[in-house]
């Protein structure tokens, strides 16, 4: 499928403003404004929002701990989002959940998560109600190449199998679980290759090349929409910045790293691609990038401006009614 | 409406059924709930109607899209449970035994609970976990576990446990209402209890505890199970002179204090039979707020039976040692005079 | 000294066609267990080393882990660096033939053997089909490659009977030789290089191949369907696709049968250098897409003998079984 110029402008609007925003949250939290802490998305670009091309806000999407990429690319607001990892009554949540829970239900946006392999359960349950209600509705379920050791993924992959659910499980091989390389955490090399195990397509592409992620997730999506059932992508990538903001990254190999923060960097090869095609000019993107700049600026100054929530706050929403 | 007797088993399965018919975003999930799935000669049949039967008859007149046979995947299928109820359907899971809740726990904990908190309130999980549990049974140590105050300890989840068919059917038609998560204990022994249950739909709201027996000299707090075991020692404390007033408060959480508190402001002594292990339980929960909000009320300690702090035993002569019973509750009533 | 390398891509088999085709996922355990038969096959044969390639999915250190105590050979890693992309491929060819290795088992595709051709030179390949989308490798059990191999590094057979030289396509960017395929050349008009892969036939619109049997799967079938081209003929075949007057039903991948517009095809000579005419374009080369023509770029392509030379397995097994001297 060709990608319409619209969606090369959105597709491009979207990874800068990932960027610009886990950029700026790296540097406020340096400042001490943000509170708790951060797991950042920057160098990995290309997975969510080329995955998330493919969607309407009517699907659903499970996330990580690394989820704010995931949110950005899924239209979650940027303003609610600084909010709330500014822990501010104006955030997305209230300031109740921060970085690691932000979640947006009219997006299908059912929250980052904090436990590791948290998601994929919940996910078939966004999938079992787009069947059982008969809808077309897709579920991507994110997950990192750590929560692919979890059980809860191998639950999660016979049972949208054995149901045909319309999920797209995408593994986001980052190559390290916190501080531990995948090739001693992970028993194959690659994490697609256990789809076979479950009777579902299995693919292992180049996480940083959003064409490839786009035309796989296009695939995937449709398959799942006509009622084929699951899906496992596994997109091979690397985060720029360590597992949480802080982290010495002691473990990284120096050149691996320079490599991907230069000739493989996601955003890179999506322009030098574009430009080389002449589908977009530079100056069309100079103009997104004067927008995303303005529009994380904007965020982060609401937040500073924003109050934090009354302390009353502490006690409302633990129950629709008790 | 007429009255008839119905068992436990029966009162619950009615409350499915008549819930499913009013909604159909009411679905069931779990293992074996129809039983036989995809087995040919059972087509729009069952084969066991949960392992205990509670849920017989539903998948015929349902079929398997509505009640959903599982994998033995706790983890996979609660956490699934979790999210189809935030995206618009209304689950009865059911978790077999309550020891399996070790498998899942994680959806319970850190997903199904919270998901509203953190989210700002922006999402709810309207979903039953329907659950076995009890001694008695002779099932040993992970078939036979009364763990209601560990999910009483979490805030996000509501805690429900029946000890009449009448109430079985009104509190999980409220739970199925209910727009937060609900755990529902049943207890493994009371296949055989029966009782008047009408057969229209009804709901007993949450928070609203239960006189089972009105009296003057003591007040028993009794959970689950325990209701019969109190009322069977407080016949036995008529004998001996003393009137004892039972309370079952059918849910934990929301927890009614106030029937409780009016109760021992009447009887000036508390007993509270719990089958869990002693520490951190529902049983020491309710002592402790007597004797902040109750104090004064009181002409006696409050007295606790439980169950040891040890898992449950196999043995038959060991299991009934563990378990309470109505002679180990009327003593700790007749202690307090 | 006798010494056979072996070079086997992590990355075969893992493509968009398992999505969108039914491609066999051919996990990284079913290659390690490939390496290992092929190993025991070269010990076998009696050869002293086996050099292997310093994969970054350790194919390799897996499968020795597993023989340990059968291994009566020497196994020796390449010293090189590893990037995890196609030229560690080359590179490891490179390398093996520099140090003397008399040939190499190359575990992979089309795309697999493409890129170790432009390291091997004069190294003859022994090309191993693992996956469902290939006209280049055969499919032969690794044991009996392995043991192909061994002989024909053990007993000097000499490369004239016991190999067969291959055809290739050579690419030319404004005059000057930029890339190389060994069974097509497919001009597609994708966007983008994307997820590689070649699966819509509304895509294609032009083709060059060295090959073409009705026995083949893949672009390469399109040639069987039209005018069969053998590896051994000296010519191969260009097709222009579109227009609604001819379609031939063609299995362009796996359980993919569709019906592929023909415009027009002729056979191509040899040393002829033939224009690219549809531009913007990607070009695919060997299944996968490769190259973006731009508007401003005059590329040709042109049909040569110089592929890499192959070991023909029957020939080697047949002069295996005469008594050595």
């Amino acid at each position: 499928m060709d990608i319409p110029k619209d969606k090369l402008l959105w597709i491009y609007e979207r990874m800068q403003l990932i960027r610009v925003f886990e950029t700026r949250v790296s540097t406020e939290f340096g400042k001490g404004k943000i509170p708790g802490f951060v797991h950042l998305y920057a160098g990995e670009e290309a997975v969510a929002v080329g995955i998330c091309a493919n969607l309407t806000d009517a699907d659903y999407m499970t996330s990580t701990h690394r989820g704010h990429g995931h949110c950005v690319a899924k239209g979650v607001d940027v303003r609610g989002m600084m909010a709330e990892l500014f822990g501010k009554a104006t955030g997305i949540c209230k300031g109740k959940g921060g970085s690691m829970h932000i979640a947006d239900m009219d997006k299908g946006m059912l929250g980052a998560n904090g436990i590791v392999g948290g998601g994929p359960p919940l996910a078939c349950g966004s999938g079992l109600t787009a069947k059982t209600t008969g809808t077309d509705q897709v579920t991507i379920c994110f997950f990192g190449d750590g929560a692919s050791e979890q059980g809860t993924l191998h639950e999660s992959l016979n049972l949208a199998a054995i149901w045909k659910l319309p999920i797209i499980f995408v593994a986001e091989n980052n190559g390290y679980a916190e501080s531990t390389p995948a090739h001693y955490h992970c028993s194959v090399e690659n994490i697609a290759d256990r789809a076979a195990a479950y009777n579902m397509p299995g693919v292992t592409i180049d996480g940083n090349d959003l064409f490839a992620v786009y035309e796989s997730a296009h695939e995937a999506v449709a398959r799942a929409r006509a009622g084929h059932g699951p899906s496992l992508l596994e997109c091979k990538t690397y985060r720029h910045h360590g597992h949480f903001e802080g982290d010495a990254q002691t473990y990284k190999i120096a050149e691996e790293n320079e490599k991907y923060r230069t000739e493989l960097d996601p955003i890179k090869r999506f322009k030098d691609a574009v430009l080389a095609r002449s589908l977009v000019s530079e100056a069309e993107m100079a103009d997104i990038d004067g927008r995303v700049n303005a529009a994380i600026d904007e965020a982060v100054k609401f937040a500073e401006d924003s109050p934090f929530p009354e302390v009353q706050e502490t006690f409302t929403d633990v129950y629709v009614s008790y | 409406m007429a009255e008839r007797e119905l068992n436990f088993g029966e009162a619950l399965n009615e409350a499915m059924r008549q819930e499913m018919q009013r909604d159909p975003k009411v679905v069931i999930m779990g293992e074996d709930v129809a039983g036989g799935a995809d087995v040919d000669h059972l087509e729009g049949d069952e084969a066991w109607g949960g392992v205990l039967g509670v849920t017989k008859g539903l998948v015929k007149e349902f079929g398997r899209e509505r009640v959903i046979d599982t994998p033995i995947s706790e983890s996979g299928f609660i956490g699934a449970a979790v999210g189809a109820a935030a995206t618009g359907l209304r689950p009865i899971a059911e978790m077999m035994f309550v020891g399996f809740m070790g498998v899942c726990f994680d959806q319970l904990l850190n997903q199904g609970a919270k998901l509203r908190y953190m989210f700002g309130g922006k999402a709810k999980v309207p979903l039953v976990i329907r659950t076995i549990c009890g001694g008695g049974y002779r099932a040993a140590a992970q078939h036979s576990q009364v763990l209601h105050s560990l999910f009483t300890h979490i805030p996000g989840l509501k805690t429900v446990v029946p000890s009449t068919p009448y109430d079985a059917k009104g509190l999980l038609i409220s739970a199925i209402r209910d727009d937060d998560l609900v755990i529902f204990f049943e207890d493994i022994t009371f296949g055989g209890i029966k009782g008047a249950v009408p057969e229209e739909d009804y709901s007993i709201p949450f928070g609203k505890a239960d006189v089972k027996r009105a009296g003057e000299d003591v007040t028993i707090v009794a959970i689950g199970k325990m209701v019969h075991h109190s009322l069977a020692a407080a016949t036995e404390l008529e004998k001996q002179g003393k009137s004892a007033e039972v309370i079952d408060p059918r849910t934990l959480s929301p927890f009614d204090e106030d029937t409780v508190l009016s109760s021992v402001e009447k009887t000036g002594r508390l007993v509270i039979a719990d089958e869990s292990h002693p520490r951190c339980n529902v049983a020491t929960d309710i002592a402790a707020m007597v004797a902040d909000k109750g104090f004064d009320y009181l002409n006696a300690p409050i007295k606790m039976v439980s169950a040891p702090h040890t898992p449950v035993p196999f043995s038959p002569p060991l299991e009934d040692h563990y378990l309470p019973n109505p002679q180990k509750i009327n003593e700790a009533a007749l202690g307090l005079f | 000294m006798s010494s056979v390398g072996i070079i086997a891509n992590p990355r075969a088999g893992k493509d968009i066609r398992r999505l969108v085709a039914h491609g066999s996922i051919l996990d990284t355990q079913e290659k390690v267990y490939i390496v290992r038969r092929a190993i025991l096959g070269i010990q076998g044969a009696g050869a002293n080393e086996v050099v292997l390639f310093p994969d970054p999915a350790n194919i390799f250190t897996k499968a020795l882990s597993g023989i340990e105590n059968e291994l009566r050979l020497t196994t020796r890693f390449l010293e090189m660096s590893i990037f995890d992309e196609a030229s560690d491929s080359t590179r490891a060819a490179q390398l093996m033939r520099e140090q003397g290795v008399t040939c190499v088992i190359v575990i992979g595709g089309d795309g697999t053997n493409r890129v170790v051709t432009k390291g091997s030179g004069s190294m003859p390949l022994v090309p191993l089909s693992t996956g469902t989308n290939n006209a280049f490798p055969q499919f032969l059990e690794s044991t009996l490659a392995g043991l192909a191999a061994g002989y024909y590094a053990v007993r000097h057979f000499s490369p004239e009977m016991c190999t067969r030289p291959t055809k290739r396509l050579n690419l030319y960017r404004n005059g000057t030789l930029e890339d190389i395929a060994l069974v097509d050349a497919a001009v597609c008009d994708y966007q983008f290089v994307g997820a590689r892969a070649v699966w819509e036939a509304e895509r294609l619109k032009e083709l060059f191949l060295t090959q073409g049997q009705p026995t083949n799967i893949g672009l390469a079938s399109i040639g069987g369907s039209l005018h069969p081209i053998r590896p051994a003929d000296d010519a191969g075949l260009y097709v222009r696709f579109g227009g609604d007057t001819r379609s031939i039903n063609a299995p362009i991948a796996p359980g993919m049968v569709v019906p592929v517009p023909i415009q027009h095809h002729g056979l191509m000579e040899l040393g002829t250098r033939m224009p690219i005419t549809f531009i913007p374009s990607i070009i695919a080369l060997d299944g996968e897409r490769e190259l973006v023509v731009n508007a401003d770029d005059r590329w040709e392509v042109e049909l040569s003998w110089d592929g890499p030379r192959v070991l023909d397995i029957e020939k080697v097994m047949d002069a295996a079984r005469q008594p050595t001297e």
